[in-house]
């Protein structure tokens, strides 16, 4: 079960800085459609990986289970 | 994935608009208004207000950059606050309301709300999705 974490920085002049994490594959850009469509207008947008980083992180901890186990 | 985006704000829904101003402490109107613009011409507005100092403001739909813009006879400005930190403070306060609403509906809360020192609002919201 993920945990889907937004953050805003909303500025004085009423720039908004948007982070959107822990969706899978390219959902998290449906996630905000609709907000970023009532808010205005996208100026930057960067994709980061951090789902690939954390499937390898449960990888990693599935390993360490199961060694636990047999040792 | 995740992603990181700046966006600009524009005013470009009613509703938020409304409840920023309100939140503000000011008391809009929908009613049709006509407000001094530029050149003290007479515009029909859709929202109008008046602001303290005898200061008189509206929100007109403009179909060009499908937003909101103000409207506003800046040679009758008498508000102590500037007529560009008024826009700036407005936006803000859309943006808040804008995001507030609009994540509510997608089933998200709020788990840490913080006024920076720099003027900015920081907001954090989570969901468990199953």
């Amino acid at each position: 079960m993920p945990q889907r974490t937004l953050r805003f920085k909303i500025h004085q002049d009423g720039r908004v800085q948007e982070s959107v994490e822990g969706f899978e594959g390219e959902s998290c850009n449906d996630a905000t459609k609709n907000l970023e469509n009532a808010l205005g207008e996208i100026k930057t947008k960067r994709l980061t990986t951090d789902a690939y980083v954390s499937n390898q992180n449960k990888n990693f901890n599935q390993l360490n289970n199961e060694s636990n186990v047999t040792f | 994935m995740s992603h990181f985006s700046t966006i600009k704000t524009k005013l470009k829904e009613t509703e938020p608009l409304i409840k920023a101003l309100n939140q503000l402490g000011y008391t809009p109107s929908q009613d049709e208004k006509y407000v001094k613009g530029f050149q003290g011409k007479y515009t029909a507005v859709d929202i109008s207000l008046d602001l303290p100092q005898n200061t008189k403001v509206g929100f007109k739909w403009d179909t060009t950059s499908n937003s909101y813009e103000l409207v506003t006879d800046l040679d009758l400005w008498k508000y102590n606050l500037p007529v560009e930190r008024f826009i700036s403070k407005v936006t803000q306060m859309y943006a808040y309301q804008t995001i507030i609403t609009k994540t509510q509906e997608d089933g998200y809360q709020i788990v840490e709300q913080k006024n920076e020192n720099d003027g900015s609002i920081e907001l954090v919201l989570t969901k468990w999705e199953a």
